[in-house]
């Protein structure tokens, strides 16, 4: 009853700070609380105290006072009220009913506070820190547990979905519960987000409730949760009832579960589908199905639609329609393997010219030759040889004539016929303009020739110099040595030489030539610059060439002293390598040379110092 | 750490972690031992110092030190240039060593022994003062320039009483940006008159009415503040009125009002006071680090218990925001912190702590057990002892107890609660910022029955609630840090 009256003056005085103090003279509502206060007040001094106060505050001639007034009222007042306090339950309770996850609290604020930083505001940076701290472990405190949750909902995407995929199922089952009990199946992105993760770490127990998002959810959620369903025999009829929705999007998500269920009901409702209005929608799913069965019909059909378009023609002129359609059967079975297969690209072979010049399917043809090559056959053989003499016959003085025609020859081909076709562009170069057509050609037929014998990527690897997990580096590799010996023509590499092409002679390099450990030498020596790639270039040539082992040290560790040698972050893996190997003996010389180096680059001569002392 | 002849104690990066400034210098000092960075890495012959020469930006390495000649107190040094300390460079040598890298015996270079003879001396001098300065010497006070100052104090409190009475008059709810200004100008005004606490107080009231939603819930939550105001000015007049009086010019060592009028105490009048304890043991329960936009500092703040007492008491350290950067930020600390000398401020339920050293060591399961002892059986006293707190406008509106929970429940709406073993209740609720009662639900059995619980009251003037928000809680294995 107290309390009720006091919350009441409470407001009043708030009312009366609002308003302002001037207003307090003669106030009607507290004037009608007055009473109730003096009534009280006769049993408790404190209520005869609020009494008095209020009676000064209504009371005439306020003025300046009115605001004292008002202030000793509130002072009083509020301290009374903090001694009113309740905080007891007053319904009914029950135990809490907890899910444990065995995660501990043992990180410190300054590791946590960084992370929950990240996942609590926006801005630049935060993905990095939420990568590294999964790395560290930081997750497996139960205090980022929710904000992981919390994270589903990133507007950042690849946040989002490393929480999705990363961080989330780490926790493995135990952190189901938590997300069915705030699972939305109405919501969108997140809840289907949520709905993957449960998946993924419910195992079977979860399937009933996925199956009821399925049906029940929102687009999105039920989309994601019929792609989830795939696989699981107790649902392959939802799925099927699936992948005749009204909907496309479900049908659409139907299909994309058949693809990955391997059942013989799935195959015949995606042949179904592939027959019938569905035919673009089921498209990805049909490149998608592993299926043999499916493959088999489709191949057995893709090669009926081939027979028919080539008897039909020229009489019937080729029309958009079937065009289209032999591109969806391509795309179906692109890829794939199978019985049929072959006896369907012999036949394109065997039409080569009607198929890649008159209808201008490359697509169809290209796939042939790659998939025949594949097969060890005479008869593929001698078709690939042909439709190779076609194509160089056809794009003869065209650019693709060392571009594509190039490529496709160059398996073909005995070496020695390839370099009599092409080394013709490489010798008019050496006399030409360099604005010449024959120059831009030349450079052309290198670039290809460089493709086909080096590759130069970014690889994921364990660097043994620092303990840090993975990183990637910038790796060139090139044909093995043996393999340029076996499958290309000796003669090439004078040209390379000639024509100054470093990465061509180093690829071509081989012991007992005369000049090529020279030139590589000498290059070496004018650019040794490790931070370039022309220093890796060259003694990867050097080692290919069989240069004396101590040559090539010596060589090395010039490079590594010159001068010029400065700046270098990284030591590409390949010279890394054999900089490893050096003896013992120039330890002293790799230590000076250490500080005109910066970054990893210090770590990997480090280590290599350590190595040789070991 | 490192002693006498040889180095026996062990440095750990845990404890080489609690050094650094920031996490950003734990990382860059790992970064450059990890990157070998360091051309040398020497021990004196005694074993009393570690130091090396460490390859910087420039041509001339810089060389970093770390001093053990008093175990408790390792004295850094370094070469570079940088205001973090100790700067990375140190923190890098500890960790190599840490690390198990080689460190040879080497003479300890000319200048950096040199460096060690002064302090060597200054320790000896401080030593010796402090026994003979210990009775005698009472600091002097100069009373006219401290009567000046009380009296500019007291100016200040009208000029403050003026200012709320005038916004009290006009009434909050016209107040425009023109009367926001004067708020702000007031608050300079307050410095010039050496009350950094009415300074606060009024950067609050100002933060509150300058908010741009939420008004009905600001304009009480303000009028809550005017009452605080009131109060300070009131008390702060009768003491400094007192004070003035009194020709000895006393701090008042009990109660907060010095620090509410702007006084930072100094460990010597703390001593004077009597407010020191001889050798302590500390456990830290609970953690936490936040923006005080009214103060414009960084505040962290540590809760911890003495459990040879049961007396919960509080660390914080303010890092301005100017100054931020170049300060230590705290962080949690695991281990059990002994302490030589326990110095108490002034305060109610909790007070604030601080000392000048401490050792450690490993928190063991027995610790919990002594801990736990004395959490508070009954709700309704422990209640009554905070609601008295809760009286007083000038007291710490949010104290922090260990309660002993029988069982953790829940009502029909989800909202929780503590019970203690008669079956009385206290609502979970989140007061920080960082919430914590969501992660109850995500706890194991046994860390939700007979539970020591570290919790936090707070009075909610608007619902007129009294709840607490579990900050750690102690099973008999572990101590679950809800918050840090």
């Amino acid at each position: 009853m107290s309390q009720a009256l006091l919350m009441e003056l409470n407001d009043e005085i708030r009312r009366l700070y609002m308003a302002g103090s001037d207003l307090a003279a003669g106030d009607f509502r507290l004037k009608r609380l007055l009473p109730s206060f003096q009534q009280l007040g006769e049993r408790a001094p404190v209520f005869k105290k609020l009494a008095e106060g209020v009676e000064s505050l209504i009371g005439e001639g306020g003025g300046a006072e009115s605001a004292r007034r008002l202030q000793d009222v509130n002072l009083l007042l509020q301290s009374v009220l903090r001694t009113q306090g309740k905080g007891s339950a007053e319904g009914e309770t029950a135990l809490l009913n907890s899910k444990p996850v065995s995660l501990k609290t043992i990180r410190s604020y300054r590791k946590l506070s960084a992370v929950r930083q990240a996942l609590t505001t926006r801005g630049g940076g935060r993905h990095e820190i939420i990568v590294e701290a999964f790395r560290e472990g930081l997750f497996q405190d139960l205090r980022l547990l929710p904000l992981a949750i919390e994270a589903l909902n990133d507007p950042y995407a690849e946040i989002a979905d490393f929480a999705m995929n990363d961080i989330l199922p780490s926790y493995g089952p135990e952190i189901v519960p938590h997300l069915l009990e705030s699972f939305q199946p109405g919501g969108g992105r997140v809840e289907a987000r949520k709905l993957t993760v449960i998946a993924r770490c419910g195992g079977d127990e979860v399937l009933s409730a996925i199956c009821e998002a399925a049906a029940s959810g929102s687009d999105e959620v039920r989309t994601t949760a019929i792609r989830l369903l795939a696989g699981h025999a107790d649902y392959e009829e939802t799925l099927l009832d699936f992948s005749r929705d009204k909907k496309k999007s479900i049908r659409e998500a139907a299909y994309q579960a058949l693809a990955d269920s391997d059942w013989a009901s799935a195959a015949e409702r995606l042949y179904e589908a592939s027959k019938g209005k569905d035919s673009e929608l089921v498209s990805p799913a049909l490149n998608r199905s592993r299926s043999e069965l499916l493959i088999n019909w489709l191949v057995r059909d893709y090669a009926e639609l081939l027979q028919s378009v080539e008897s039909a023609y020229p009489e019937k002129e080729i029309d958009k329609e079937v065009s289209l359609q032999s591109r969806r059967y391509f795309w179906a079975v692109h890829g794939k393997t199978g019985p049929e297969m072959e006896p369907m690209y012999l036949r394109v072979l065997r039409n080569y010219s009607f198929y890649a010049h008159t209808l201008g399917w490359t697509f169809l043809t290209d796939a042939a030759l790659q998939y025949i090559n594949g097969v060890n056959s005479e008869e593929g053989r001698q078709l690939i040889r042909a439709a190779v003499d076609t194509e160089m016959e056809k794009t003869a003085g065209t650019s693709a004539f060392v571009r594509e025609t190039l490529v496709k020859a160059q398996p073909v081909l005995p070496p020695d016929r390839l370099y009599e076709a092409y080394a013709g562009i490489l010798k008019d170069r050496l006399n030409a303009s360099p604005l010449s057509k024959i120059a831009t050609t030349c450079k052309q037929l290198l670039d290809t020739l460089e493709d086909l014998v080096i590759q130069r990527k970014y690889r994921e690897d364990q660097p043994v110099w620092a303990d840090e997990k993975k990183s990637y580096m910038f790796t060139v590799e090139m044909l093995p040595p043996e393999e340029v010996a076996a499958t290309w023509d000796s003669r090439w590499l004078d040209h390379f030489i000639a024509l100054d092409h470093l990465a061509l002679v180093s690829a071509f390099a081989r012991p007992g030539h005369e000049g090529v450990s020279s030139y590589l030498l000498d290059k070496l020596s004018k650019s040794p610059e490790f931070r370039n790639r022309f220093a890796n270039l060259a003694v990867m040539g050097l080692v290919r060439a069989g240069i004396p082992e101590g040559e090539l040290h010596e060589a090395l560790v010039r490079a590594l002293e010159d001068e010029r040698n400065t700046e270098c972050r990284e030591i590409e893996p390949f010279l890394f390598e054999q900089l490893s190997r050096l003896p013992a003996s120039y330890a002293g010389r790799i230590r000076a040379a250490t500080p005109k180096f910066a970054s990893d680059a210090v770590l990997q001569l480090g280590y290599i110092l350590k190595t040789m002392e070991s | 750490m490192v002693e006498g002849n040889g180095i026996l104690m062990e440095i750990t990066e845990t404890w080489i972690d609690s050094l650094a400034p920031n996490s950003a210098a734990i990382k860059n000092g790992r970064d450059l031992n990890k990157k070998g960075k360091y051309i040398e890495l020497h021990r004196s012959e005694d074993g009393q110092v570690l130091f090396g020469l460490c390859a910087g930006s420039g041509k001339t390495p810089y060389a970093p030190s770390a001093d053990f000649a008093i175990p408790d107190k390792p004295v850094m040094r370094c070469s570079c240039p940088s205001r973090q300390f100790p700067c990375k460079h140190v923190l890098g040598l500890l960790y190599a060593y840490a690390e198990g890298r080689p460190f040879t015996p080497a003479e300890v270079p000319e200048d950096l022994a040199a460096k060690r003879e002064k302090a060597g001396k200054r320790e000896e001098k401080k030593a010796k003062e402090a026994v003979t300065a210990a009775e005698a010497k009472p600091k002097k006070v100069n009373k006219s320039a401290l009567k000046k100052k009380i009296t500019a104090q007291l100016e200040g409190l009208e000029l403050l009483e003026k200012l709320t009475r005038s916004l009290i008059r006009r009434g909050l709810g016209t107040l425009d940006a023109k009367e926001l200004k004067v708020i702000q100008e007031h608050m300079k005004q307050m410095k010039s008159h050496y009350l950094n606490g009415a300074q606060i107080q009024l950067g609050k009231l100002f933060l509150l009415l300058s908010q741009k939603d939420g008004k009905e819930q600001a304009y009480s939550l303000a009028a809550d503040q005017l009452a605080i105001i009131h109060a300070f000015i009131k008390k702060g007049r009768a003491h400094l009125t007192a004070k003035l009086e009194d020709p000895e010019l006393a701090l008042d060592h009990e109660s907060s009002i010095e620090e509410w009028l702007g006084h930072a105490w100094q460990l010597t009048e703390l001593k004077e006071a009597g407010l020191v304890a001889p050798a302590a043991e500390l456990i830290q329960l609970a953690f936490t680090s936040y923006d005080d936009t009214a103060r414009q500092e960084y505040v962290d703040c540590g809760y911890w218990i003495q459990p040879d007492s049961g007396e919960i008491h509080y660390t914080v350290q303010y890092r301005p925001y100017k100054a931020a950067k170049l300060m230590r930020e705290e962080d949690s600390f695991f281990e059990v912190a002994i302490v030589p000398e326990l110095y108490r401020y002034p305060g109610g339920l909790n007070r604030r702590v601080r000392y000048e050293s401490m050792t450690s060591r490993a928190l063991e399961k027995s610790d919990l057990n002594r801990i736990r002892e004395h959490a508070a059986e009954s709700f309704a006293e422990i209640v009554k002892s905070v609601k008295t707190q809760l009286k007083n406008p000038l007291a710490d509106p949010n104290p922090v107890a260990l309660l002993s929970v029988d069982k953790v429940v829940a009502d029909g709406e989800g909202r929780l609660f503590a019970a203690d073993r008669q079956g009385d209740t206290l609502e979970l609720r989140d007061i920080l910022d960082n919430g914590t009662v969501h992660l109850l639900k995500f706890l194991p059995e046994d860390a939700l029955s007979e539970i020591a619980m570290l919790a936090m009251f707070h009075h909610d003037s608007l619902s007129g609630r009294l709840a607490v928000q579990p900050l750690t809680i102690l099973t008999r294995e572990e101590r679950v840090r809800l918050l840090y």
